[in-house]
């Protein structure tokens, strides 16, 4: 994975002596919370309904055990013995002191972490695919061009306040992975059958209060022109998108007004004045050397496990549970890539204890490189595990209470923050996602439904993504008490779809009672081989809105 | 070191660019004013940013100044899209202005041919020492 250079990690410590002065300042009274705003958000720095909140960036979702280690001390030392994983592949913690939070950035600069540009009207930090450069339908490994992204777009002077926030996905998959549908800009690599690499390139996706499908505004961009097309797109926004209402200023809108073949011309002429002023795309020897990083891993791991796979597979009921649930192919055979769920049984989703961090540090050493991923679904993802280290590795998962095999079933839910954390909310997601998941707690009945994506938002913003859930939650105020809306039929990869509102919503007491409602229906229509989603296609809304409101 | 102007008044004879127009086409008459005022209406409107990205890319050789709500510990980010004066409405600390402008000598962007941008250092062999890492893995 990328390792910083002398300039990066310049360009960091300038960074926090920056932000120790401005917070200095603020502390002294010299800056108004006013003033000190931008430029705390600039650096990850909420203010939430009872504390400030560091949103630390994972650019891609990669990380190492060195930096997992970190992050346990952290939330240790300045925060409640935890942290929490976030749908942008982000940790965030929930309870720093401003005044520590100069340390904090600190401790992050000495292993090459940062919080910059987590938060404020900036491009924010570029997703990708969890299963990057191991997954065996990728066309080329999207995490080089992400951090070429990631350099080009850090400090970015003239996108600082944009309109609004902006977020890059990228994959390099035509199963989607990353949900590039639901991005401001989605990228798809793509290989000509000359085998040149490029990018489709999606504009104006997005969920919050309008969700909407992102569209092609370029079916094939040469790899070399990606950042100077970024550009053009950016400067396009920046100049035109709306100000004058927050809620119509993503890039969404400004395509959706104008249509995107406008878009598509106004972006185009941009981009040939920018390829002429030849400053913007990296040089072909400067992507070499970022390329150099994610040269593949010497796959010769030699795997002390003293139990064989297969036989402890047929043995061991809740070990096969696990494998069938939580693992994925990997490119090199004998390898697999395994999703570590955080999404424990009654627990909070994205919730990690600093001593499971430190734990799993030591077990990613072991296992697997030495490298953890996170997921836009709030898991972690070791990718390079030995098959016949499975066995060892689910037992020390186990041993702390990580090795939940529920990826991708009923109880692996996406839930915001929700009222418990955020001064945006309407409604609590936390205690929802635990009721839901302790409802379906019996792992032969999570099976039995098969996959199915719950994700509950705490309100319109929809930062659980709650339009492309099989099953989305949305949390409202009605006459000031809690309640929800319910939503069916969403789906975020490359089946794209948002899901339709059920009809009126359910109190706190219901919405549990209703989610069963409709999980026991489709249980009962669906054909076989179907998972909730097929169903849903068939036979639409009419059978699940007759049970919920007969 | 950049250099940048600090103003107290705005020039009379300077050209005043509203901050709506996205300076596609941009005249003669505008290229050859000796001095042109881009505002920030709100410290959140970033607009200028781009507008003065396309004045310099159009060859504008003259004075481009920022005006309105701009804050001093931005002052770098306006010198880098080509502002050379900021006239303030608020309040502000010219040690503040003095060390941004000294932050980053070296930017991950370049924007014209004297800027100084991280990859051509990573690329030149008197700068390139300071590479680090580059080995997948290796600790």
């Amino acid at each position: 994975m990328y390792q910083y250079d002398a300039y990066d990690h310049n360009i960091l410590a300038q960074r926090t002596a920056e932000f120790r002065d401005q917070v200095q300042r603020r502390l002294d009274g010299e800056l108004t919370e006013e003033e000190f705003r931008p430029m705390r958000l600039a650096n990850g720095v909420y203010l939430q309904l009872h504390a400030y909140m560091l949103r630390v960036a994972i650019p891609y979702g990669t990380f190492t055990s060195n930096q997992l280690r970190k992050f346990a001390y952290i939330g240790r030392e300045y925060d409640r013995g935890y942290g929490h994983f976030t749908t942008r592949q982000n940790i965030q913690f929930n309870w720093p002191k401003l005044i520590d939070i100069p340390d904090i950035l600190e401790d992050l600069a000495s292993v090459e972490m940062h919080a910059i540009q987590t938060s404020g009207n900036c491009i924010r930090n570029t997703t990708a695919d969890q299963l990057a450069g191991v997954a065996v339908d990728e066309v080329a490994d999207p995490r080089p061009y992400a951090e070429i992204i990631r350099q080009w777009s850090t400090l970015h002077p003239e996108f600082a306040n944009l309109p609004r926030k902006f977020k890059i996905a990228i994959t390099g998959s035509e199963h989607d992975r990353a949900a590039i549908k639901f991005h401001d800009i989605g990228l798809e690599i793509k290989k000509t059958d000359q085998g040149n690499i490029g990018f489709k390139v999606l504009v104006g996706g997005g969920l919050g209060r309008t969700p909407i499908i992102g569209s092609v505004i370029k079916g094939f961009l040469p790899e070399k022109h990606l950042l100077s097309y970024l550009e053009a797109i950016l400067r396009a926004y920046n100049l035109d998108g709306r100000r004058d209402n927050k809620y119509k200023a993503r890039i969404k809108i400004l395509v959706l007004e104008n249509g995107i073949e406008t878009y598509r011309e106004t972006v185009e002429k941009e981009w040939q004045e920018i390829l002429q002023e030849n400053y913007t795309d990296l040089p072909i020897a400067a992507q070499k050397l970022i390329f150099k990083h994610f040269e593949p891993p010497e796959y010769d791991h030699k795997p002390k496990s003293i139990i064989s796979f297969d036989d402890y597979y047929k043995d061991q009921k809740d070990f096969a549970r696990w494998i069938n649930n939580n693992m994925h192919d990997h490119k090199v055979v004998g390898y697999a890539a395994i999703t570590i769920s955080l999404k424990p049984i009654g627990g909070i989703p994205g919730d990690i204890s600093s001593n499971q961090m430190d734990t799993l540090a030591g077990l990613a050493d072991i296992y697997s490189l030495g490298e953890i991923r996170s997921t836009h679904e709030q898991n972690l993802v070791l990718a390079h595990v030995h098959k016949d280290d499975l066995p060892a590795l689910w037992r020390d998962l186990d041993a702390i209470d990580l090795a939940t095999p529920n990826h991708g079933l009923v109880s692996d839910i996406i839930a915001c923050p929700g009222l418990d954390y955020c001064a945006l909310a309407n409604a609590r997601s936390i205690p929802l996602a635990q009721e839901i998941s302790n409802r379906f707690d019996d792992p032969a009945r999570a099976e039995e439904i098969g996959e199915l994506k719950i994700k509950i938002s705490g309100c319109i913003n929809a930062c659980a993504h709650h339009h492309v859930g099989h099953i989305g939650i949305l949390g409202v105020d009605k006459k000031g008490k809690e309640a929800y809306q319910l939503m069916l039929g969403g789906s975020a990869n490359e089946n794209a779809s948002i899901g339709k509102i059920t009809g009126r919503g359910f109190s706190e007491n219901e919405i549990i009672d209703a989610i069963e409602t409709v999980i026991e229906t489709y249980l009962k229509i669906r054909n076989d081989g179907e998972i909730f989603i097929d169903t849903y296609n068939r036979l639409g809304m009419e059978p699940f809105k007759e049970v919920l409101y007969d | 070191m950049i250099n940048l102007k600090i103003i107290d008044l705005l020039p009379a004879d300077a050209l005043k660019s509203e901050n709506t127009n996205l300076l596609e086409n941009i005249s003669p008459k505008i290229l050859s004013a000796p001095k042109i005022i881009l505002n920030f209406p709100t410290f959140m409107d970033g607009r200028a940013f781009s507008q003065a990205r396309r004045l310099k890319r159009a060859g504008f050789k003259g004075d481009l100044i920022a005006s309105g709500d701009i804050g001093a510990d931005q002052a770098r980010q306006y010198a880098l899209v080509g502002f050379s004066s900021l006239h303030f409405d608020r309040p502000h600390d010219p040690k503040v202005i003095k060390n941004n402008l000294m932050q980053y000598p070296v930017s991950y962007q370049k924007f014209n041919a004297d800027s100084k941008v991280i990859y051509e250092n990573r690329l030149n062999k008197k700068t390139a020492q300071l590479l680090s890492g580059g080995g997948s893995f290796s600790g």
